[in-house]
């Protein structure tokens, strides 16, 4: 299953370092509670089977 | 007819002032003197452009423009959500971050539109920051009360809008819809609530939020104006890369038309699960009305609406990244937490919402081969209390706020035109009912609604709560 063995909060703590963000504990908690609510639902959007050759719609027009 | 301006809806008002049974200046000074005595207690507007809106309403009065040819919005005051573009006003977008920003060189696309057809400005209104939210739970701002409860909520992103139409403020507004919030706010407020299709109405000159998804809304109290409103907003504009340049598609004209040839269903499955009796007692009021027996199954919704939530949640956060990085102190508390997890979400998980959107779209796409019109609820509750974090809703515990969503984020999310219209009910607080189309489908919307209402299943009276 998708995001089992996750630990959220280390998570957290590497990405935003890469992202260059500078986060408070009060917030960083908020925010792993928040990744976790995204962590449960994205698996019904992974886990999807979808053609191979299904692209992005794009309205880029070169 | 006398004009009551209290009630009177757009329409209403521009025939009273080309028949000069009123002037425009009269009309503003009654709308501003409602906004000066009864906003302090409701919260809808951040500005109001009083001295600008009685200019322009004397420049009408003295415009040697025969009346006559006046148009149907002439002399009708209007307010737009603050994330719009306002000549020599900051665009806040609900942000304490944006009012350090120079006011704003010239209006967006759709207030110059409004303002040609005769419409005049009298504000800008309260949102959620960015417009991420469904309450209007402003921290910088203040929250946005609901006119008919002030002790709940109004909804939201847009909720300064639907409140302000609902409080007999103005006639019409425009807010944002990306996950529903023309919609929410406009059903929860007892108004209609117009979403068009993606792409129908440019969003030049406002602050976007999710680019993906975001459209352009119109809100009123009558369908007419809902109609008229959105016939001199359509058409193309160089100035937003997503504006379709599908032709414009008049809707007013097509009123009248009733109901012939228009096969109408109810929305099944995840649609009538997951909302309080009372909101699928007004749906079924609707298809009874309709005579809407058929149900029809739009596939794999619970995805789609997961798949918008991670959508916004990416595109949102990279849209204030600088932001987050330099002072993501200044972003409100309800906000701040989300925004920062969307800089840090898996590319993978953005662009197979991205592509399962595509697929989505496809599915449902077929659906409205055999059917024009779909019923299905707004909301799947009636506006929250202020301040209220959790409800039970079908039995189980739910965080409301996001889940205010539940019914409007899978629409959006695959830019079908969307009418939340307001269900009479002998009591109780107001619930809005969805009816969607295929895509550039907006006049088979508006021939349902104008049935409804000529029916008197739908309506927006002014809200009478006193003790605001």
């Amino acid at each position: 299953m998708l995001n089992a063995e996750i630990d959220w909060t280390l998570y957290v703590e590497q990405t935003v370092q890469l992202m260059g963000l500078t986060v408070s504990d009060a917030d960083r908690r908020s925010v792993v509670h928040q990744m976790e609510r995204l962590a449960a639902i994205a698996p019904q959007v992974m886990e999807f089977v979808l053609p191979d050759d299904l692209e992005v719609v794009s309205t880029f027009e070169p | 007819m006398t004009l009551d301006l209290a009630t009177a809806d757009a329409v209403a008002i521009a025939r009273a002032v080309q028949t000069q049974q009123t002037t425009v200046e009269a009309v503003v000074q009654h709308h501003l003197a409602q906004i000066h005595q009864r906003d302090p207690g409701l919260n809808c507007f951040t500005a109001v452009l009083a001295d600008q809106a009685l200019l322009a309403s004397r420049q009408l009065d003295h415009s040697p423009h025969p009346r006559h040819r006046w148009s149907a919005l002439s002399g009708v005051p209007f307010a737009v959500k603050n994330l719009f573009d306002i000549a020599g006003v900051t665009t806040l977008a609900g942000a304490k971050i944006n009012a350090e920003d120079e006011p704003a060189g010239q209006d967006a696309t759709v207030i110059t539109r409004l303002k040609h057809a005769g419409g005049i400005l009298l504000g800008a209104l309260n949102m959620d920051e960015y417009a991420y939210g469904f309450v209007t739970e402003n921290t910088h701002y203040g929250s946005t009360h609901n006119p008919h409860d002030p002790e709940r909520v109004a909804g939201g992103s847009s909720g300064g809008s639907a409140a302000a139409v609902a409080a007999g403020f103005v006639p019409i507004s425009l807010g944002s819809d990306t996950n529903g919030s023309v919609r929410v706010p406009a059903a929860l407020c007892g108004v209609y609530g117009l979403k068009p299709t993606f792409g129908r109405l440019s969003r030049a000159g406002t602050v976007l939020f999710s680019s993906s998804l975001d459209h352009i809304g119109v809100m009123a109290r009558s369908v007419r104006d809902v109609a008229t409103v959105f016939d001199f907003l359509q058409g193309d504009d160089v100035f937003d890369p997503v504006c379709s340049r599908h032709p414009p598609d008049p809707v007013l004209p097509q009123l009248n038309l009733g109901l012939q040839g228009i096969r109408i269903a109810q929305a099944g499955d995840y649609f009538q699960t997951g909302a309080d009796p009372e909101i699928f007692a007004a749906v079924a009021q609707v298809a009874a009305a309709l005579e809407a027996d058929a149900v029809v199954t739009l596939p794999e919704t619970e995805r789609a609406r997961a798949a918008a939530m991670l959508i916004t949640a990416a595109e949102g956060a990279t849209h204030h990244l600088a932001n987050l990085r330099s002072r993501a102190h200044d972003f409100d508390p309800a906000t701040r937490d989300r925004f920062l997890t969307g800089t840090i979400l898996p590319a993978a998980w953005y662009i197979q919402s991205q592509r399962f959107r595509r697929w989505y779209r496809n599915q449902v796409r077929r659906i409205f081969r055999d059917v024009d019109v779909i019923v299905a609820p707004t909301t799947p509750c009636v506006a929250p209390r202020l301040g209220q974090l959790e409800a039970v809703i079908g039995g189980q515990t739910v965080d409301v706020r996001p889940y205010l969503g539940r019914f409007t984020q899978p629409l959006s999310f695959i830019g079908l035109p969307v009418l939340t219209v307001p269900v009479v009910r002998d009591q109780g607080l107001p619930i809005g009912v969805q009816l969607m189309a295929a895509p550039y489908n907006e006049a088979y919307l508006l021939r349902v609604a104008a049935s409804l209402e000529r029916q008197g299943v739908i309506a927006a009276p002014v809200a009478t709560y006193k003790e605001f």
